[in-house]
């Protein structure tokens, strides 16, 4: 072959590969809407992590709501990296965004990216997890998620009487989510002086496959934990899957957990997972959809729009329909 | 000029040395269509400082591929000397200064223990490097407990973040570096030795250069330039943590590939690494422009990863 054939094959292959990878992103990562008003605003939404659950969910009421009204989305996936994620933000400016939709991935590393979005004039709402720098939000709209930990962890508390040891299944502790979910945990505590804290096990990246070794090695040692409380669904399976792989029967530790798909709902009637919170995560991308929306067209926003939640436990779980979790 | 006159004038140039910077033209023209974003000052501005740290960590790649070695440490490098730093200017002391040097430092160090194993001890370069990534990250994950570590000065932020001329300062470190790295493998006796050296290590011996000596150099060289690295991502950002660099040691490899440095060593250019690196740069910032899902970006990863293996057995077959 020729080096004028070599340098051609090459020039088309990688510009059929970029051409195709646009040509599936026309459908997928964006979303333009049907109606709404005369101008087609475009929000960038910025996850640390599509693939969480809570996220996906959340994206689904982003989705319908930004058709009903008329709104482009951008979606970007950092794969949990605050680099790739502050990458994106920059480009989501880059291109000209309205307004930015950011559930950040550390709650320090994406304060200069937020800074730069700020600096550019676009609104930028956390939603899920935030900064620790409010200053360099426009708002946040989510959960609450302080007020979830504390009836969560309440809910296990007295379930196991009000005392005993307490295992913490958490993600990374500087993350926005972690953060407010341990604020939210030493409130219930500050009420139940017989409960002890044993350990804290974090999962850097929340996923079902990094819970269960440590939690296994966790529970081994100590055998009289009573209750678990975990950040998210992926670690409350994870922490089920270390259960019995020791042969411990469902119900015998107490779990708590966020989150309600499919699998988790399953799990709560199976009384493998005793406590979780439902984030209501559809309708929180409605709502986070409508308050950037009313900001761009003039409405006055609060600095806080908390999102509705549930808490579905073994035994109210029978009772909800999917509608009440969504 | 004709096809036939093109076809003589190009022989003997190695392919990707004109390959290359074509296939990025086609691309900035192509994503410049397709996108009334792509070519704006800002976004050229992106693509720069989001490939400057890859540009920093390739310079000393091609060092050791050039040398006839590997090196799969160099994300974890990245990783672990953005943590030192930032321990080091919080924990250790409250001076920017000492945090840079500790994270510089323990980027060398890394280098060299690599050096040390591969050329010393003799423990292939594929598992030794391989070895000391895991352990750099589990020593990562150890010291942050799976979190960023944050509140570092903003002092430290200008190290990347200064504006000169318009260009972030971390553009302007890699440009300098990339520059250093040129002159050091083009025009001076220790970059004579890495290519003999990676030629032929037993004529390279027989002509009086030490091996062990030239290879222990290079991957010490990467070493720090993944440190340097390390500082200017933790810099850029304001906090470091276990994850930052994962996906470094990918594409700075297929960076220095792209840019026609053979795997067997003993020949490459420095200056087409440059341009390896900014196909990369510009493939990521254009899927991003273009608004595609991180699913179609790992598609175009692969992609990327198949054509440098591409030009690597065309290179193969041109040369049987």
């Amino acid at each position: 072959m020729s080096h004028l054939k070599k340098v051609a094959v090459g020039a088309v292959t990688l510009t059929a590969a970029l051409a195709l990878t646009a040509c599936g992103s026309s459908g997928s990562a964006s979303s333009d809407g049907s109606s709404g008003s005369d101008k087609t605003y475009r929000i960038g939404v910025s996850f640390y992590n599509q693939a969480l659950p809570m996220y996906t969910q959340m994206l689904q009421g982003l989705q319908s709501e930004a058709k009903a009204k008329g709104v482009k989305l951008i979606v970007t996936d950092a794969n949990n990296s605050a680099q790739t994620q502050t990458n994106q933000l920059n480009d989501l400016v880059t291109q000209g965004v309205d307004a930015i939709i950011a559930a950040p991935q550390d709650a320090q590393a994406l304060i200069p990216a937020y800074k730069s979005v700020q600096a550019a004039d676009i609104p930028i709402f956390s939603s899920g997890t935030n900064i620790a720098d409010a200053t360099a939000e426009t708002g946040y709209v989510g959960p609450s998620l302080a007020n979830e930990a504390t009836d969560a962890m309440q809910s296990a508390i007295t379930a196991i009487g009000g005392s005993g040891d307490v295992l913490l299944v958490t993600g990374p502790p500087t993350s926005g989510l972690v953060i407010q979910q341990h604020a939210g945990l030493k409130a219930a505590f500050a009420k139940a002086p017989g409960i002890k804290v044993v350990n804290t096990i974090v999962v850097p990246d929340l996923s079902k496959a990094a819970t269960v070794d440590p939690v296994t090695a966790a529970l081994t040692t100590d055998p009289d934990i009573k209750a678990i409380f975990a950040s998210n669904d992926q670690i409350a399976l994870g922490i089920v899957q270390a259960m019995q792989s020791l042969n411990k029967p469902a119900g015998s530790i107490y779990i708590a957990s966020f989150n309600t798909p499919p699998e988790v709902v399953t799990a709560l009637k199976a009384n493998q997972i005793q406590a979780a919170v439902s984030q209501k995560a559809v309708t929180w991308g409605n709502i986070a959809l409508d308050t950037v929306y009313d900001k761009l067209t003039g409405t006055k926003v609060a600095a806080l729009t908390p999102t509705k939640y549930l808490l579905v436990t073994s035994k109210t779980v029978n009772t909800l329909t999917d509608t009440d979790l969504n | 000029m004709n096809a036939a006159t093109i076809k003589g004038s190009l022989r003997g140039i190695p392919v990707n040395a004109y390959a290359l910077p074509l296939i990025l033209a086609v691309l900035l023209i192509g994503l410049g269509l397709k996108s009334p974003y792509f070519f704006t000052t800002r976004n050229f501005q992106q693509i720069l400082i989001q490939g400057s740290v890859l540009a920093i960590v390739a310079v000393g790649l091609t060092f050791v591929i050039v040398c006839g070695d590997l090196d799969l440490s160099l994300g974890a490098n990245v990783a672990i000397s953005g943590i030192v730093a930032s321990l080091g200017m919080t924990k250790v002391s409250h001076s920017v200064l000492v945090g840079v040097l500790l994270g510089l430092g323990t980027g060398l160090l890394m280098g060299a223990v690599n050096g040390i194993l591969t050329a010393v001890l003799r423990v292939p370069a594929f598992v030794a490097t391989m070895g000391t990534s895991v352990i750099a990250t589990g020593l990562a994950l150890r010291m942050t407990n799976g979190s960023a570590i944050g509140d570092l000065p903003n002092s430290f932020g200008k190290l990347a973040t200064a504006n000169f001329l318009g260009v972030q300062a971390m553009v302007w470190w890699a440009i300098l570096l990339a520059v250093i790295g040129m002159v050091l493998l083009h025009r001076t006796t220790f970059g004579s030795r890495v290519y003999a050296v990676g030629g032929n290590r037993l004529a390279a011996f027989n002509a009086g250069i030490s091996p062990v000596r030239v290879r222990f150099a290079a991957l010490t060289l990467a070493g720090l330039l993944a440190g340097v690295g390390g500082v200017l991502t933790t810099s850029r950002v304001l906090a470091s943590q276990a994850s930052d660099g994962m996906t470094v040691t990918l594409f700075a490899t297929a960076a220095v590939i792209l840019g026609g440095t053979k795997l067997s060593g003993g020949s490459g250019n420095m200056w087409l690494t440059i341009f390896g690196v900014l196909l990369i740069s510009v493939v990521q910032n254009g899927l991003s422009i273009l608004g595609a899902p991180y699913a179609y970006q790992q598609v175009a990863v692969g992609a990327v990863f198949v054509i440098a293996a591409l030009t690597v057995a065309i290179r193969r077959t041109g040369q049987e």
